[in-house]
């Protein structure tokens, strides 16, 4: 029952513009600035580029400096409403179109939940792979139009996919879990711009109280309890590589897991336990 | 043989305390296997209420539901292969054509991959607007499209929630058609509600009439057909009843008169003035299948 649901969700999403649109907009913006950086630094202001070190980095590693610009873009807590309204659309279809009374009779709630679960997951998982790309794309123009003036040193590429697949695997994590979140309320609001509007709200509490706490030697229980501080937390572990111990991103992956099991329980319960008198 | 749908003592009750309030009240209802059968009552009887608990959209506050059997509302509902249906107005995906909405739909279905979409849509009059977007249909083509979606399942139940309405009269006449086929052709039980009674009686093999959330009356088509009614305008009223017996009922200042056959209302006046009651006006009118119906629901 639920790969039949899981289907019709793919089917159904795959057609629907507003969603689509939504998903790609943040590599739009990541890969656009990352464009005007790239010629910036490379040609209208070379003796800036040199000022700030960017000549001598390898291509390898422009590449991935431009990579994990990029995935920045999607950890930033304005863009992320664009993926706060993916997950609205998601899960807000229903009550928006009325249409419960369409898939419900098909197919059993928790079929529906687990589909649309796993239809968030996917859906953000393509638009990480499109910052990706942008990254790569725009580091790939950076590193050519520099690859004559830089002498080749750093090599170590392990080290690089490593940094851009941690950065990348902890902004996945703490979108799934804002999606989540996105979806519990949407579907006990029954609406898509509360869905929204709260979630971008908690989203924005949530950074005021993260810039508050350190970088260094993260407390355990803003980790635990900041989705968005563990996240950050999560990233910048791999992006400085900083060197620190490797409890700080278990402990935030940990946490971010967590937060992501306790929204889904409930998301799976609201579903259950909904009457649809008029959906 | 198990009936088709069964609910069984079912109450629908709405908010709580003072303000609750009660779609459906110890409910009790068994359509058998089968042909058409039409639930009737007025606006907010609670017919749509009874499609969402059996559609599994609801849970009833108390009592039991069955379909072919399975009981409604579990957590994997075995009910969901056997029944199929609208209720409410029609509501689709908008950015869906009304072709995609079909193939969306056939992919719940374990065999829906080879259905065959465009006939679908061809039997409700949809051909012609298959590629075209569901937010540019009219309210019509949403219920024709309604209809096309709940055939998709070929499930032996299913229900459809005043199908006629927001149709012209040639779609009335091609669902009627639809209905009458799905019913005779296949071993498919199609329970429809409405408040229009002409158009339940056009189709439907029995009907139940559903009034303030209870079934009032179940019966045959055939039972509550034949005769007429007679509206006669008397003075006393009271006593007019008392000769005239259970035939008669008040109608404000009127005895209305079922079941009675064209021939005897020479006697049945005869009998009045006899009595000294007077007659001022005697006047054929409506169904008994109207009569039947406004009883039913004490309207």
């Amino acid at each position: 029952m639920f790969s039949k649901t899981l289907d019709a969700e793919f089917f159904r999403a795959l057609r629907n513009r507003n969603l689509i649109l939504v998903l790609c907009i943040v590599p739009a913006i990541a890969f656009l600035i990352g464009v005007i950086l790239q010629a910036s630094a490379s040609a209208v202001l070379p003796g800036l580029a040199r000022a700030m070190g960017q000549s001598t980095l390898t291509p390898a590693a422009r590449w991935e400096r431009s990579v994990l610009f990029a995935l920045g873009a999607g950890g930033n807590a304005i863009l992320q409403i664009f993926y706060v309204l993916a997950a609205a659309f998601i899960f807000g279809e229903e009550y928006r179109w009325q249409t419960w009374r369409l898939v419900l009779p098909r197919t059993s709630r928790s079929a529906i939940a687990a589909a649309r679960i796993a239809l968030l997951f996917g859906a953000l998982a393509a638009s990480v792979l499109g910052l990706l790309l942008a990254g790569l794309i725009t580091g790939g123009l950076g590193a050519l139009a520099a690859i004559a003036s830089t002498t080749p040193g750093d090599l170590d590429l392990l080290s690089h996919v490593a940094a851009v697949s941690g950065v990348a695997a902890f902004l996945w994590l703490e979108l799934a879990v804002l999606g989540l979140f996105t979806g519990v309320v949407t579907a006990m609001t029954r609406s898509l711009l509360a869905g929204s509007v709260i979630t971008m709200l908690a989203v924005l509490v949530q950074s005021i109280l993260s810039s508050q706490l350190p970088i260094h030697g993260p407390p355990l229980a803003g980790l635990a309890l900041l989705p968005t501080y563990a996240a950050d937390m999560g990233r910048f572990f791999f992006d400085v590589n900083s060197g620190s111990s490797w409890r700080v991103p278990l402990t935030a992956a940990m946490s971010l897991a967590g937060w992501g099991i306790v929204w889904a329980s409930i998301i799976f319960l609201t579903l259950r336990r909904q009457q649809f008198a008029n959906e | 043989m198990t009936a088709a749908l069964e609910a069984t003592d079912v109450t629908m009750t709405h908010g709580s305390g003072g303000e609750a309030v009660h779609a459906l009240r110890n409910l009790s209802l068994q359509i058998p296997r089968g042909g058409v059968f039409g639930i009737i009552g007025p606006n907010g009887a609670g017919k749509s209420t009874l499609f969402r608990l059996w559609l599994g959209l609801m849970r009833a506050t108390r009592g039991e539901l069955r379909v072919l059997g399975a009981p409604v509302g579990t957590a994997s509902p075995p009910s969901c292969r056997l029944i199929a249906g609208s209720v409410g107005l029609p509501s689709f995906y908008p950015y869906l054509t009304g072709e995609q909405t079909l193939q969306m739909l056939s992919r719940f279905d374990p065999d829906g991959a080879g259905r065959d979409v465009q006939a679908l849509l061809e039997r409700v009059g949809l051909a012609k607007a298959a590629k075209q977007r569901v937010a540019e249909y009219s309210a019509g083509m949403n219920q024709r499209l309604a209809i096309a979606s709940a055939m998709m399942s070929r499930a032996p139940v299913v229900l459809l929630d005043e199908p006629m309405s927001s149709l012209d009269p040639w779609g009335i006449r091609d669902v009627r058609k639809i209905v009458r086929e799905l019913a005779d052709q296949g071993d498919t039980t199609v329970v429809l509600s409405s408040h229009q009674l002409d158009e339940v009686a056009r189709i439907c093999d029995n009907v139940a009439i559903l009034a303030a959330g209870t079934v009032t009356r179940t019966a045959s088509l055939k039972d509550i057909s034949g005769s007429a009614v007679l509206r006669l305008a008397v003075a006393p009223v009271d006593l007019a009843l008392t000769i005239l017996g259970p035939l008669a009922r008040r109608d404000s200042d009127h005895v209305v008169l079922t079941g009675l056959q064209r021939s005897e209302a020479p006697d049945v006046i005869r009998r009045l003035t006899s009595a000294e009651v007077d007659v001022f006006e005697a006047r054929w009118g409506g169904t008994d299948q109207e009569a039947y119906l406004f009883e039913g629901t004490s309207r």
